[in-house]
């Protein structure tokens, strides 16, 4: 019986080669067998085993030559998912009986464990044979511990990176859900693929019944929420749908800082999603941010409304104080007396003065910074303009007995582009500077040209200021040296210098400490543009 | 008949401001409470000069130049724009309505208010 087998196996074999006949019949099927990747081994009907080739020795541990006859089922346990097969359910049993092949691989989970011996898993092509009245299989099978751990590793990745996916996913969503912005991405055909809540708040709200304070329930989540539930009430006001058409058209964001839209103020933002596919730039949709902006427009109307209604409410009964304290000291000082009226009278004028200069800071201040100040480009030349102010603020120094004076240097051409007025604010701010830090000695101003710029320059010999107060000067509230609680509150805001660099800003010019040391005395320059004709 | 210079304020403390400066002077002094009385005594008196606030209740200021500015007989008095509010933006809506000049009130001391008014006076004949 064996002997039929191992020829009935060579014939198997013969199948296999295709050579010419270099070696005998029996060398070459030897050959074959050893040389094969694969192990091998054929049985009988009975599972007795016929032949097994080297490699199915080497991978089972079992000796060749002690196994021909054997049981082969008292060798070699099958298992299928890790459940050892009863020999009826064996793939051979199944072949030898039903005479079909058998394919497994690694997908079926198969392995087999020799009888001493580690268990491994396997791939196998278990083939019948019939020759005459003897039946048989050839069974052929792979070790395929490496690809199962490959496919395990690569099954490991895949579902990591699908939890991260999954988790990362999870974020975006509860970011874009959770924001105050409304939040909606469409495809390239402008139709909606999401929508937050708060895009549905603002843009399908009156489409359904919500409350006003459902916005933060589960219940926006239900809202239906399409370009054409959108279109119904919105399409009046913007056409969104266009706009998303021909921002994905142009590949050009769109932005639409202020938008009334019933009792909302929205601000609205289009951008296409743009990939980079080979080397073309493909439009995939367009994300569009809609951000209710309602109650900031509010407040920074309000905060105008404030400095108007500060400016007048407080200025207007200013005026009268210091209107009736004048009027006492220009037209009845023959009827005053007594001195120390008159140095009442005085006071009360001059911290009326005092308090209008500081109410008129705070509102240059604020109109500076919302640059509500419209600036003039005149030409004009800036010497009449610095002995304006010079006259303007003369008497201060002439009270402190300082001299205060414009050098009077070669000719050359001093016209300058700028406002005027605001220029002249800013020379009679560092003259009335430099007269409230000088004690002796006095004030000088100069000009040169440099590069296009004519510079103006104000020289004290006041007390200077110190390296480590320097940087500080042109900020808002500043006063070198000064703590809060330590400032003198005689000398002013400390908004002069800030209300100063922000208008010579504006103008195209720059103002800055050009020199200065303690005991002796500061420099102040400003530049502005020389006119060009 | 004389010069008269028409001052259109609602704040009384103002308003006695200006009493004081321009009383006994070689022009009569009219003071109207409100923009409405400012227009009628207008109407009334042609006055040589108006001093008009803007902040007021009822008309504001800017209401009551479009008005003067649009009426045939008045359009050519000087108005000069007296008030607290001094932002560009108002400035430039005085002038361009027709205002003469514009002034923030505390800003000028009376004495500077008067030669600015006796100017124009002298130069309306």
């Amino acid at each position: 019986m064996i002997k039929e087998l191992t020829t009935i196996a060579s014939a198997f074999i013969a199948r296999f080669k295709n050579q010419p006949k270099i070696f005998e019949e029996g060398d070459m099927d030897k050959a074959i067998l050893s040389a094969m990747g694969e192990g091998l081994y054929v049985v009988d009907e009975d599972y007795k085993v016929v032949l097994m080739n080297d490699m199915a020795v080497k991978m089972t541990g079992l000796q060749a030559d002690k196994v021909i006859g054997q049981d082969l089922r008292k060798l070699i346990t099958v298992f299928k998912d890790d459940r050892p097969l009863p020999n009826e359910e064996r793939p051979a049993s199944q072949v030898l009986k039903t005479g079909k092949v058998f394919m497994a691989g690694l997908a079926d989970n198969l392995s087999i464990q020799p009888k001493s011996g580690p268990k491994f898993p396997v791939s196998a092509t278990i083939t019948p044979l019939k020759v005459g009245g003897t039946k048989g299989a050839v069974v052929v099978f792979r070790d395929i511990s490496l690809e199962k751990q490959s496919k395990e590793s690569i099954e490991k990745q895949v579902h990591e990176r699908t939890k991260a996916l999954i988790e990362e996913q999870a974020r975006l969503d509860a970011s874009i859900n959770t924001i105050n912005v409304g939040f909606i991405l469409t495809d390239n055909k402008a139709n909606i693929v999401t929508i937050n809540p708060t895009a549905k708040h603002i843009l399908c709200k009156s489409s359904t019944d919500l409350e006003p304070g459902a916005f933060h329930s589960s219940l926006i989540f239900n809202v239906k929420c399409t370009m054409e539930d959108i279109e119904k009430t919105f399409k009046s006001t913007y056409d969104l749908r266009t706009k998303i058409l021909s921002s994905i058209d142009k590949k050009n964001p769109i932005e639409v800082k202020e938008l009334q839209f019933n009792n909302l103020i929205l601000h609205i933002f289009i951008a296409p999603i743009v990939v980079l596919e080979g080397d073309e730039l493909v439009i995939i949709g367009s994300v569009v941010l809609v951000e209710d902006i309602t109650l900031e427009k509010v407040i920074e109307r309000s905060k105008d409304e404030f400095f108007s209604i500060a400016s007048h409410e407080l200025r207007t009964p200013l005026t009268s104080i210091r209107g009736n304290a004048a009027m006492l000291h220009d037209y009845y000082a023959d009827k005053i007396e007594d001195n120390t009226f008159r140095e009442m009278i005085q006071d009360i004028r001059e911290s009326s003065i005092r308090l209008i200069e500081i109410v008129n800071d705070f509102l240059n201040v604020s109109r500076l910074e919302q640059g509500k100040i419209i600036f003039k480009k005149e030409q004009f030349d800036i010497v009449p303009i610095i002995n304006e102010a010079i006259r303007e603020v003369e008497n201060l120094a002439l009270q402190k007995g300082l001299y205060l004076r414009l050098a009077t240097a070669k000719r050359f051409n001093s016209k300058v582009e700028a406002d005027q007025e605001r220029t002249k604010e800013v020379v009679a701010n560092l003259i009335s500077n430099a007269i409230k830090y000088t004690e002796k000695g006095g004030i000088e101003l100069s000009l040169t040209t440099k590069d296009g710029f004519l510079k103006v320059s104000v020289t004290d010999t006041g007390r200077g200021i110190a390296r480590e107060q320097q940087n500080l000067l042109f900020r808002k509230f500043q006063q070198a040296g000064e703590s809060l609680l330590t400032r003198d509150t005689t000398k002013g805001t400390g908004l002069g210098l800030y209300i100063a660099r922000m208008l010579m800003e504006s103008m195209g010019g720059e103002i800055y400490l050009a020199a200065s040391e303690v005991g002796k005395g500061s420099t102040f320059t400003f530049e502005l543009p020389v006119a060009k004709t | 008949m004389g010069k008269i210079l028409l001052i259109i304020e609602d704040d009384p403390y103002v308003q006695r401001v200006y009493q004081r400066l321009f009383t006994g002077q070689d022009y009569t002094l009219e003071i109207a409470s409100s923009g409405q009385e400012g227009l009628d005594k207008a109407k009334k008196l042609k006055p040589t000069l108006i001093l008009l606030d803007i902040i007021m209740p009822g008309m504001d200021g800017f209401q009551v130049l479009g008005v003067l500015k649009k009426d045939f007989d008045l359009k050519d008095i000087p108005v000069v724009v007296l008030t607290n509010l001094g932002d560009d933006e108002s400035i430039k809506k005085a002038i361009s309505l027709g205002a003469d000049s514009f002034m923030v009130k505390a800003n000028f001391e009376p004495e500077a208010v008067k030669k600015k008014i006796e100017a124009y006076i002298k130069e309306e004949s």
